[in-house]
């Protein structure tokens, strides 16, 4: 904890104060302010790295086909609770991650080895393309559909209720065309739209009701402060499926949720990788607040901010490639070059283009948090 | 003829069969099938995927009903002796586990008239070799998700060099973090940005204009 606290050159607890609504206006209004940083989440690893201590390993239960939970879990589970939220703290957020993701049985999962840089048991989780747990009307009647959405929602309403003042949790409950492209196997899936359409609105008619009941109850925590939903609806060249089916099948969808966040007074901000730019304006229309994860490749952040800075947050954007391979000063260079062009006009938060991975080496992810706090000393006189 | 071409490219692949089966029985020449129909219905796939005017569910189904018309023609074109037009090793590099962007890549190949050799995802660099030596193909297709498994392509183009087989072949690579200058560095031969260029690429390559 000393060691990070020096590597961060962090003030004594207490004196940086966490404060949500720093966040809600850094991502809905364009008033200029020492920019502040978040992202999706970070690794466990990550998290474990920079606490220099333990964190549970959910991709290890994971791989249980039958999840035990030992009491030793969910003692880990409820310290994860308070290290996340001291993760967040030291790095400058102003709020927790927490995930709410549903445990949707059978979501095929392979996990691989050696995919980190910077811890030595790093593993990553991939998902298979090829087949899901409903492929046809037998597998979608026979799904044990989960029910409990008080235990779907234990990790962050714990975090809820433990996160020190001024600080809110972001909830991350996997977004609507995600899980149903998980359930049903992203092939499958696609044959599904040609030949089964039916069956495909009714996996999403029933992932759509579950994201509902879980953000309405979480939502109802005081100290939550909206859902980060991770939805990635694109890949390098184009959206996975047409805007046409994305315009008739999710967003409308994704939009009872925005609705629902926004009704319960919290923030809605978009997760979505690749290149999805053809239904950016829909996003923006539906009420989203803020959209995170860019890359350089399809098109680098300020571009992003540029288009549609004046309508929407823009989160992140420091290019994983740089972030995870390039030297701290790269680093620095490519993050001084986003604040320059967005964090300078409003409406900006400084993160990675994707999450803080546990292949992100640590000394890469804290100098541009450092960055961030030079620019805010060069432009506002203080560091937050 | 055109009716053929059209089911191919809307994806239906029950009505792709029979038509295959009625055409073939009314006489029509198998390699004309393939070279003139089926083979331009995937190429025109291929184009409006790279375009921006299909996307990942059509592209899906135009290869199935493609694979499964070609099911029923393939006895007839080898009882007419007709070769596939080369030979691609495909893989997704060690340390990753993705292939949404490799399977494609093999519909687009197979749709081109390539034979195919797919290794499957996590893919060593003594596979590879070996793949090499046993089917003497000339492309290597490689792909990797993550700015960290595209490191994997380097270890396998170096394994390749150290084999004394490079000069035998090209190799092409694509996925999510890949850009020109890293093909550049690694010593790839060709970066493609998406499967259609992939295809086109490896066309290239076996009527030497690459």
């Amino acid at each position: 904890m000393d060691i990070a606290r020096t590597l961060l050159k962090m003030k004594a607890p207490g004196e940086r104060k966490p404060d949500f609504e720093r966040f809600r206006r850094a991502i809905t209004t364009n008033e200029p302010g020492p920019v502040t940083v978040g992202d999706i989440f970070a690794d466990f690893e990550t998290v474990g790295n920079l606490l220099n201590e333990p964190v549970m390993d959910y991709l290890k239960l994971a791989e249980d086909p039958d999840l035990k939970i030992t009491f030793k879990d969910l003692w880990s589970g409820y310290k994860y609770v308070s290290q996340t939220i001291r993760f967040c703290c030291l790095t400058g957020w102003d709020y927790a991650f927490a995930f709410s993701a549903i445990p949707f049985k059978g979501v095929s999962v392979q996990i691989s080895e050696n995919t980190s840089s910077e811890v030595e048991d790093g593993k990553r989780g991939w998902l298979n393309d090829n087949q899901g747990p409903i492929m046809s009307w037998d597998d979608f009647e026979r799904y044990p559909w989960p029910s409990n959405i008080k235990a779907i929602n234990a990790v962050s309403r714990t975090m809820a209720k433990r996160v020190p003042d001024g600080m809110k949790v972001m909830v991350i409950p996997g977004g609507v065309f995600e899980w149903t492209t998980w359930l049903m196997g992203l092939v499958p899936f696609s044959y599904a739209l040609a030949d089964q359409p039916d069956l495909v609105d009714a996996v999403i008619d029933k992932v759509n009701g579950l994201i509902h009941q879980v953000v309405e109850d979480i939502m109802s925590e005081p100290k939550v402060g909206g859902i980060f939903m991770g939805e990635d609806l694109g890949f390098f060249s184009g959206t996975f499926v047409s805007p046409k089916v994305l315009r008739e099948k999710f967003l409308p969808r994704t939009k009872e949720i925005v609705d629902l966040t926004h009704e319960a007074g919290g923030v809605f901000v978009l997760h979505s990788c690749g290149n999805m730019y053809a239904v950016m304006d829909d996003i923006i229309e539906i009420g989203v607040d803020a959209k995170h994860s860019f890359e350089d490749k399809i098109m680098p952040v300020e571009e992003a901010h540029e288009k549609w800075g004046d309508r929407i947050g823009i989160i992140g954007g420091v290019e994983m490639d740089v972030i995870a391979q390039g030297t701290e000063e790269q680093v620095r260079t490519r993050t001084r070059k986003i604040l320059e062009a967005c964090a300078s006009k409003g409406r900006y938060v400084l993160g990675t283009g994707n999450s803080v991975a546990n292949y992100v080496p640590q000394r890469n992810y804290l100098a541009m948090l450092d960055e961030g706090r030079k620019w805010n000393l060069e432009n506002f006189g203080r560091e937050y | 003829m055109e009716q053929l071409k059209e089911l191919i490219m809307k994806g239906n692949a029950k009505e792709t069969v029979e038509r295959v089966r009625k055409l073939l029985e009314g006489g029509s020449d198998p390699g004309g099938l393939l070279q003139e129909v089926m083979i331009p219905a995937m190429d025109e796939v291929g184009d409006l995927f790279q375009k921006g005017e299909y996307f990942v569910p059509e592209m899906l189904v135009a290869a199935r009903a493609m694979q499964q018309g070609l099911t029923v023609l393939k006895p007839r074109l080898v009882a007419s002796g007709i070769e596939p037009i080369g030979k691609v090793i495909i893989g997704t590099v060690k340390g990753d586990l993705h292939d949404i962007g490799k399977n494609l890549a093999v519909m687009a190949l197979e749709g081109a008239g390539f034979e195919v050799i797919d290794l499957g995802t996590d893919v060593a660099p003594e596979r590879f070799i070996d793949a090499i030596k046993e089917h003497k193909p000339q492309v290597i297709g490689m792909s990797a998700l993550l700015t960290t498994t595209m490191l994997a392509m380097k270890d396998t183009i170096k394994a390749i060099e150290d084999a004394g087989i490079r000069g035998q072949i090209k190799i092409m690579i694509g996925g999510a973090p890949i850009r020109q200058e890293f093909c550049d560095e690694v010593g790839a031969d060709f970066f493609a940005p998406d499967s259609t260029a992939g295809r086109n690429y490896a066309r290239n390559v076996v009527t030497g204009e690459a």
